[in-house]
This record gives C-alpha cells, structure tokens and sequence, in this order.
C-alpha cells in the first residue's frame, strides 16, 4: 500500500495539473460533440438512401460511436511523453527516483485519462440524448460489462501507445509507427463496426488487437448479449496484458541502450 | 503611378523570394535527417491512405451519398490534402503562431525588415505535410490520369486553398493579442475546418452550410474549387479568387491592428 501511494500521488498531480487547462479541456470536449454530429449527418444521409445498414439503425450507430470515441478520446498523452522523455534525455532525471519509470509513466497517463473521461461522459449521454434520444435497446444488465470493457479499451489504447513510443529508445523519429497503428485502430472498430467491413478484412481483424481498443465497447454497448460479451472481453484482457507485458519488455531492454549527452 | 506600382511589385518580388528562400533551407535541413523525413512523409501517405478504405467500405454499401460517389470523395480528399499539405510545408508556423506570441518569439521577426505576417509563418516547415501534400496529387493522377489542364487549375486551387486555410487559422491565433492564450480556440477553429472539408456538405443542414460558406470558409478551400473542376467557369474562378483574396486580407489587417497590442517579453533568442 505504500508503494501504490506514491503512485496515487502521481495520478492526483496529473489530474489537478490538467484541470488548470480549462481551455483545452473545453475544446476537446467541444471536439466530441462535433465528430459525434458529423457521423450522426453521415449516416443519417445513408440511412436515407437505404435504411439501416448491418443491424445498425442512426441511433445504435450513434450510440456506438460515443462509446467508442469516448475511449479513444479519453486516452493519455503517453507517446508525446515517453518521446520527449527518452529522445529529450529528460528521462535521465527519472531514472534515479524511488519509483518504477512505466509505472510513473502509467499514473501520470492515468490521470490525464481520469480528467478527460469525466469530461467526455457527460457530455457523450448529453449529445446521444439530444441528437437521437436514448439508446434502443438498451438493458441495464450490460452496465457493469460495458464500463469494464471502457476500461480495458482504455488501458489497452494506453500500452500500445507506451509500446510504440518505447521504440524512440532505437529509432530517430518514430511517430511514423504511431499514426499507423493509431489509424488501423482507427478503422477497425473507430469509424466502422466491424460488421460493415468485407468478409476476410474482418476475419483478420478479429484477431488483431486494434479493434479492442474502440470497438469492443462500442458493439457491446450497441449490442449486448453473453454471446457477444464472451467473444470480446476474454480477447481484451488477454491483449491488455500482453501489451502491458510488452511494454515493461520494451522499457528493460530499451533503458539498457540508453545514451544521453550533456547535462 | 508608377513608382507606387513598381514599389508594390518590388515588395511582392522580395518576399516570394523569402519564402522561397525559407523553402529552400528548411528543405535542405529535412535533408540532414533524411531517415526521419521519409518516415513521416510515408507515415502520414499511409495514414490519409486509411480513411480512403473507410470511404471504399462507405460505397460497397451505397452508391452514392448526397449526390456524391466514391470518386467525387476521392477528389475532395485529394484537393483537402494537397490543400493542406501545402500550407503545413510552406508556412509550417501556421498553427504555432499563438506560442510565439505568449512566448514573445516574435521580437526576433519585428527585428527584420521584412513583413512580420509573412515572415513568422514561412520560418518553419512540417516535415510530415509532404505525405499529405503528395497524396493529393496521386489520387487527382488516380482519378484523372495524365491531365495537364485540370492539374493546372488543381494546383491553383491547392495554392489558394493553403493561404485561405492559414488565413482562418492565423485568424483565430491573432486572438491571442487580445485576450491571451488562443490556442485553444484555434485548435477548435482547425478540427472544424478539417472535417468540414473531409465530407461532403450535402450531409449537414443549411445552417452549418451558412458556417462553411462563411466564418470557417471550407466551402471555398474544397467544395467550389470541386464544382469548378468538374464545371469550370471563369466567373466561378474569379470569384472564388476574389473571395480567397478578401477573407486573406482582412485577416492581415486584424493581424496588424492585433500586433499593436504585442507585449515583449525581452526574451532573448538566437534564429537560426
């Protein structure tokens, strides 16, 4: 308990500290709204031409996509972070604290998390609610399950992004890796359901780890069952702890190859 | 007369050659890390690449979407990006222009004689706009093939795009001389923008139409250089010209009227 303590403290710097920028808080959440009305614009004119598409009606699909921007939304700077820390050599002064450097990394991603998510809920069920009412369909049981899965997308969003930012221990300039994998994330599961993509992309994207990221939540928020529930949140733990595993793997073998000039 | 015209003239001929001066050498210093201005180029090709799979999956399901077909969203993916891109390479300062003031970095360009305007956003280039840039252009060669006029007129309209798009975005960081920190409200300003022009305005209501025809003029960076493309007319060319002009203008004036307010902060910097 006294070594999460100082975790803790950590996490509660960060929130406070990101509560002081209330402007930028504002805009993202402004942000939000306007992707949630651009989609809802989107497939309205869609559904106009053919109705719903995929078992998605307007109001599951936009439902869906708050669930999972909210995720993606809500993630941490850790990538900008663990880049300016390892290739600006400010690492360095961490490395000789009484504290774990990725689990310094992860309270302080934590709390930027914790102050956007607080922001983003409300304002999600707010717009969901004016632009297509409640969600039909939806059974209180799925509750517990879809808040789990939020948090799983989120920690998942959170390792892979630490995984790949990790990699600035060998490369020059890596953010290359990370618009890739941030766009895969992006259309597995962000901007599409799976359901909407061909046949063998989505064979192949079942297995992968992006779709767990946003889409995980989003279909079981839209589309509760056991059956959909024990397809996705086995797969989601099993690839937040493999990439939290990853990226430990990473920083051990990275913080041995670390060279910083200067002082 | 004429010594005010051949004044006016001089001045434009000086600071072109500035920003192509500017051009050059941030050119050359992508240059020296080559390895790292590949990868962005390729990384940013490859993650505007993606949203056209997006757009492909969108038309296996219809066939159009308010009047508008998959290579019509080629096209204004094509025109957005290249619109961009442009911007980010030639004037790369474009969305740091509110830091420089809190910053008070802008002594370093009041001390030069050349147009503070001009000279703060073309110091600097996006590495990574070249990906954008360049992907405009192989989708316009993807749509069109070889088309010396059409690419012409896109490049014009790319051209005119980028500065209409850096005036919006100077616009609202100009702000920052009046009430502080606008960047936010800037960041607000440039996603609105971008996904303005990333779909088609068929889909919104006339009311965000009056928006994009407007205040955040995305209507005039993509849409009427669209309809110019597929029906060309002089006086649709001139006016969106004369329009693009206008809204540039007025927004260096409120730039100039704004920098009588700038406060240094006696920070002392070296430009290299």
């Amino acid at each position: 308990m006294k070594i999460m303590r100082k975790y803790i403290l950590v996490a509660e710097t960060s929130i406070s500290s990101n509560m002081m920028y209330a402007a930028n808080f504002l805009a993202g959440t402004f942000f939000f709204a306007l992707i949630i009305f651009i989609f809802l614009q989107l497939w309205s004119a869609i559904s106009l031409n053919n109705g719903s598409m995929e078992g998605y009606t307007v109001n599951r699909m936009v439902w869906y996509y708050i669930a999972a921007e909210m995720v993606v939304l809500s993630k941490s700077d850790v990538f900008r972070s663990l880049n300016e820390e390892i290739r600006g050599g400010g690492i360095v002064y961490k490395l000789n604290k009484p504290y774990s450097f990725v689990a310094y990394q992860f309270s302080d991603g934590m709390g930027q998390t914790a102050v956007r998510l607080m922001a983003n809920l409300p304002i999600g069920i707010l717009v969901g609610f004016l632009y297509v009412g409640g969600l039909e369909g939806f059974t209180w049981q799925s509750l517990p399950f879809v808040i789990i899965s939020v948090l799983l997308g989120i920690l998942l969003n959170f390792f892979m992004d630490a995984f790949v930012g990790m990699t600035a221990f060998w490369t020059e300039d890596n953010s290359a890796f990370y618009w890739i994998t941030q766009k895969l994330s992006f259309v597995l599961g962000l901007l599409l359901p799976l359901e909407f993509l061909p046949g063998a992309i989505r064979q192949i994207a079942v297995f992968l780890p992006f779709s767990y990221i946003a889409y995980a939540p989003a279909r079981l928020l839209t589309s509760f069952s056991k059956e959909v529930l024990m397809n996705i949140l086995p797969v989601q733990v099993f690839y937040t702890a493999l990439f939290a595993a990853l990226t430990a793997w990473m920083y051990s073998k990275g913080v041995k190859k670390l060279n910083v000039n200067g002082g | 007369m004429s010594t005010v015209a051949d004044g006016r003239r001089y001045i434009i001929r000086k600071h072109l050659k500035l920003i192509w001066l500017y051009f050059k050498f941030n050119l050359q210093a992508a240059m020296e890390y080559r390895a790292s201005f590949i990868a962005q180029s390729v990384g940013m090709f490859l993650n505007d690449a993606f949203f056209l799979f997006f757009w492909w999956v969108v038309f296996s399901k219809v066939s159009s979407l308010g009047g508008y077909g998959f290579k019509d969203i080629m096209l204004i993916w094509a025109l957005a990006a290249s619109t961009f891109g442009f911007l980010h390479i030639v004037f790369g300062n474009v969305r740091q222009l509110s830091r420089i003031i809190i910053n008070g970095e802008l002594d370093t360009y009041l001390l030069q004689p050349k147009n503070v305007f001009i000279n703060v956003h073309c110091s600097r280039m996006d590495f990574s706009a070249w990906g954008d840039f360049i992907y405009g252009y192989v989708l316009f060669f993807l749509i069109f093939g070889f088309a010396p006029l059409k690419l012409l007129l896109f490049t014009l309209f790319v051209i005119a795009g980028g500065l209409l798009t850096g005036a919006v975005m100077a616009s609202a960081d100009t702000l920052t001389f009046h009430i502080g920190n606008s960047s936010a409200i800037t960041r607000l300003v440039t996603e609105f923008l971008i996904n303005f022009t990333l779909y088609p305005d068929s889909i919104f209501g006339r009311e965000i139409k009056w928006i994009m025809y407007s205040l955040l003029p995305a209507g005039f960076i993509v849409f009427i250089p669209f309809r110019l493309m597929s029906a060309f007319s002089w006086y649709g060319l001139l006016g969106l010209l004369a329009m693009d002009s206008a809204y540039i203008y007025l927004v260096w004036l409120f730039f100039k009227y704004g920098l009588k307010k700038y406060e240094s902060g006696n920070l002392i910097t070296t430009k290299l």
